[in-house]
């Protein structure tokens, strides 16, 4: 598997229409540590470095809402000595890196089921996003113990709660309320999705969020992700036509 | 490690000069990292490798060229991110070997003559190639680390065992090297480590448990190039570098001391 990306000065991409949600599916970490004779702790703290180089490309193309799927629902089957490396990583990344984020104008924010989080992450994720809420630069959207099927069965809920309670008329119920009931309640569609590692589906990734994102596989690991990667991605979304379902004219 | 009474001080400002202008050269290396340290790890692994090649002719020993010229590719499975191939490497090594091990001229000794040749390829190839991987997986500041400590144990040892050296270490194996030196040289090693843990971002008990056994991992390395050489009963493995004798010479730490690291640094952090 390449490591480098393509040159980052080499790749050219129209400015003025960049991808405005991107959403990443980290994978590889593990093996990328595999490959190299190391822990796959070591492999998730070398992510942290290319989450860390891809939110400041992602800022600086002027990306407004970059989602990162970093710990899935199914995720907890890994072994517990990782889960909890990977949790003690997610914490300790959050006490270090929200001074920046806040400072870079960046506003954080956590998808997922947040209840199956210990109590002081819990806290600190909340701390950190009231922090960063009045930001403007970018939203880096974190799917932290998310599942798209959870996603949409607890939208249900909600939904046919508030239909049970008289708030809501079943006819009520449209893509607009299905989507205003999901974690990414707000937020805009993704418009290109892209997988790192070599693996190619969405993992419960967005399920209903994604249904017209472009889909990009890059092939390498996460930690070895870089700007180049994200240009090249971004320039294959450009060439692409965007069509919704209708004829292109 | 120290070179005592044996090292006259006149072997001192080309030593220097050699520090002073090599070491800086490969630190750039490891701060650009990519293919300028690409470049500085296969310059240093073809002139090693070359020199071990002369180093077990002494031995009389035969290694085939082909194996230990093989040895080249560890550093470049290393930056390609093929490691997960290392070991497919080695097979071919030792596939290499048997072939080249049934020519008349080496089937007296195969097993000495094959051997040497692995074992060449292997200590220089794959060690070296480990200041690659680190690179890449770590980032500069580790490995500049790795390498203050095993050095600056290196320097104080050569330093306090020229001037205060006398008990001698290992006679039999290198008579410049004394237990002063060896004293010298871990607690220094220690105390840069302690001083400067948090590049790798460890307290300064971690840092100081992993300096300790980075620095006497390079003590061991130090003490089998000696005997490698005492084997091949040659004094220097080259001429390259000015007062060090050659890159063997100068690197025999820093090939054991960063694997070790490398690994100790994955599983500790």
């Amino acid at each position: 598997m390449s490591q480098a990306g393509p040159d980052a000065a080499s790749v050219a991409i129209d400015r003025t229409r960049v991808p405005v949600h991107v959403a990443i599916i980290m994978d590889g970490n593990g093996r990328w540590a595999g490959a190299r004779g190391l822990p796959r702790a070591e492999g998730h703290r070398a992510g942290r470095e290319a989450i860390r180089r891809t939110v400041e490309a992602c800022r600086e193309l002027g990306v407004q809402v970059l989602t990162l799927y970093a710990f899935s629902t199914e995720n907890w089957q890994r072994p517990p000595e990782e889960v909890e490396a990977l949790m003690r990583l997610l914490h300790q990344a959050l006490l270090e890196e929200a001074e920046e984020l806040h400072r870079a104008g960046i506003r954080l924010r956590v998808v997922g089921d947040l209840d199956g989080l210990a109590p002081t992450l819990r806290r600190e994720i909340a701390q950190v996003e009231a922090l960063t809420r009045h930001n403007q630069a970018m939203v880096l959207n974190i799917a932290l113990n998310y599942g798209g099927r959870a996603d949409l069965v607890r939208a249900v809920r909600q939904l046919a709660a508030e239909v049970c309670a008289g708030r809501r008329r079943l006819e009520e119920i449209d893509e607009a309320a299905v989507a205003g009931a999901l974690y990414t309640a707000g937020l805009p569609d993704p418009d290109l999705l892209i997988r790192t590692g070599r693996e190619q589906r969405l993992s419960n990734f967005l399920l209903w969020q994604a249904a017209y994102a472009e889909l990009y596989f890059a092939d390498v690991f996460w930690p070895d992700f870089d700007r180049g990667h994200l240009l090249a991605a971004i320039a294959d979304y450009q060439q692409r036509q965007r069509r919704f379902g209708a004829l292109s004219d | 490690m120290t070179r005592a009474g044996a090292w006259p001080d006149r072997a001192l400002p080309a030593r220097v000069a050699t520090i002073v202008l090599g070491a800086p050269l490969v630190l750039a290396a490891v701060w650009a990292g990519g293919g300028a340290l690409l470049a500085v790890v296969l310059v240093l692994v073809g002139a090693a490798l070359v020199e071990y090649a002369r180093l077990a002719h002494a031995a009389g020993l035969r290694p085939a060229g082909a194996v230990l010229g093989g040895g080249v590719a560890f550093p470049l499975l290393a930056a390609w991110g093929l490691w997960a191939h290392a070991g497919t490497l080695v097979v071919a090594l030792l596939v290499a070997a048997a072939a080249t091990g049934v020519w008349p001229a080496r089937r007296a000794s195969a097993l000495a003559h094959a051997g040497a040749a692995v074992l060449g390829a292997v200590y220089v190839g794959m060690l070296f190639a480990h200041l690659v991987l680190a690179r890449a997986a770590y980032g500069p500041g580790p490995v500049l680390w790795l390498l203050a400590v095993v050095w600056a144990g290196d320097v104080a040892a050569y330093l306090v065992g020229v001037r205060w050296g006398r008990r001698r270490l290992a006679p039999a194996l290198s008579p410049g090297k004394s237990v002063e030196g060896l004293v010298a040289h871990l607690t220094v090693a220690a105390v840069v480590a302690a001083a400067t843990s948090g590049i790798v971002g460890w307290p300064a008990t971690t840092g100081t448990v992993t300096g300790l056994l980075v620095a006497s991992a390079g003590v061991v390395g130090d003490l089998w190039e000696s005997a490698m050489k005492r084997s091949a009963g040659v004094k220097d493995t080259g001429a390259w570098l000015p007062g060090h004798g050659g890159v063997l010479d100068r690197f025999d730490a820093v090939l054991v001391g960063i694997p070790v690291g490398y690994y100790l640094l994955g599983w500790l952090r």
